[in-house]
């Protein structure tokens, strides 16, 4: 409430207290009724500012962060990035799946060959060699389709912290699916971790030593090393 | 005791490669009875209508993981003895002390060669 509009209720305060005991005559009834009419105003003016202030503020803020997920761009990403990242990702499957078939099929002809001529034993492992070497060029494919997933996933990357950011808005706690929050725990239970990264997990003779075997020797690569 | 050249072994991984690299790999060391599962749960299956002499699992795996069937395994007192062997990625300590409290026998790391796998297998049945 305004200055004016106290200062006028604590005249009003002072004139009831005067007032104590006696009867208020009609005129000042009215007067005091007038005073309280003038105060009101005063606030209820200053509450419709404050509150259509508000209300812009809060107006604004919905505008842009609707111009921010605008520039996220959430439906390209839930119909072009994301399935074409899936697609891209089930096609390297794909391809080493069956550059494995073909390497190891080759192999396993070449293992269980029985031929007693030289020259014909040789003719077939070459053959079969020339398609091991062949089917090794699923590295380079690979290569360029993980090159592609990684330039969507940094796109996406860019736009989600650049949303963040705009919106300044925080993680929230506890907002996952059933099924992602199911996922989790059994992830967390079973201990699927996966592959480990940069070092993150034992190699054979950590382990091998975790079940009672003496830490390997130092080995002649190691002895190199400090005689380099 | 040296193992028996002649035992079945199932391997089990839900990756039909990985399956066949293993199967390859002990046909190398000398082993050529070898059935395969593809989960936990195919495994436990034939475990029971089928003696297997050894057992050689990956760790992750739907909709049974290895370390469940390791456990199902140890738990089943027709099935306990069975020698176990984990062949898995999960390679983080947490992973190989809790294999090893549920009674795992070895644990070897992916990627692995047939030396690696002779050796544990050898380490196994020398126990």
């Amino acid at each position: 409430m305004s200055s004016v509009g106290i200062d006028k209720l604590d005249l009003l305060v002072a004139f009831l207290r005067k007032k104590h005991g006696e009867h208020a005559s009609i005129a000042e009834v009215t007067a005091l009724a007038e005073v309280m009419a003038d105060s009101l105003h005063d606030f209820y003016r200053l509450l419709h500012t404050s509150v259509h202030r508000e209300m812009k503020d809060i107006a604004d803020y919905i505008a842009r962060t609707r111009d921010e997920i605008a520039a996220l761009r959430p439906n390209e990403l839930h119909h072009a990035h994301i399935p074409a990242a899936r697609n891209e990702l089930a096609a390297i499957v794909q391809v080493t799946e069956g550059a494995t078939d073909s390497i190891m099929e080759r192999a396993e002809a070449v293992m269980s060959a029985e031929i007693p001529d030289l020259a014909a034993y040789k003719e077939f492992v070459n053959a079969r060699l020339i398609t091991v070497i062949e089917a090794c060029s699923f590295q380079d494919l690979t290569g360029q389709r993980i090159a592609k997933v990684a330039e969507m996933l940094g796109q996406i990357e860019q736009r989600i912290a650049h949303f963040a950011m705009a919106t300044r808005i925080c993680d929230a706690e506890g907002l996952k699916s059933e099924d992602e929050a199911a996922a989790a725990v059994r992830k967390r239970q079973l201990m699927l971790n996966g592959p480990a990264v940069n070092g993150d997990g034992n190699g054979q003779h950590d382990v091998d030593f975790l079940f009672g075997a003496k830490k390997p020797t130092v080995n002649q690569t190691e002895i190199d090393k400090l005689f380099a | 005791m040296a193992a028996d050249q002649t035992m079945q072994i199932l391997v089990v991984d839900d990756y039909r490669t990985m399956i066949r690299i293993i199967r390859n790999l002990l046909k190398q060391i000398g082993y050529e009875q070898v059935d395969e599962a593809a989960d936990g749960t195919e495994a436990l299956a034939k475990m029971r209508t089928k003696r297997y002499g050894l057992v050689i699992s990956d760790w992750n795996m739907e909709p049974m993981t290895g370390y469940e069937l390791l456990k199902e395994v140890r738990a089943d007192p027709a099935l306990a003895p069975t020698p176990f062997i984990m062949v898995t990625a999960e390679s983080k300590t947490e992973n190989v002390i809790a294999a090893k409290k549920a009674g795992v026998n070895n644990y070897i790391v992916k990627p692995f060669n047939a030396q690696t796998l002779k050796n544990k297998i050898d380490t196994v049945f020398a126990a």
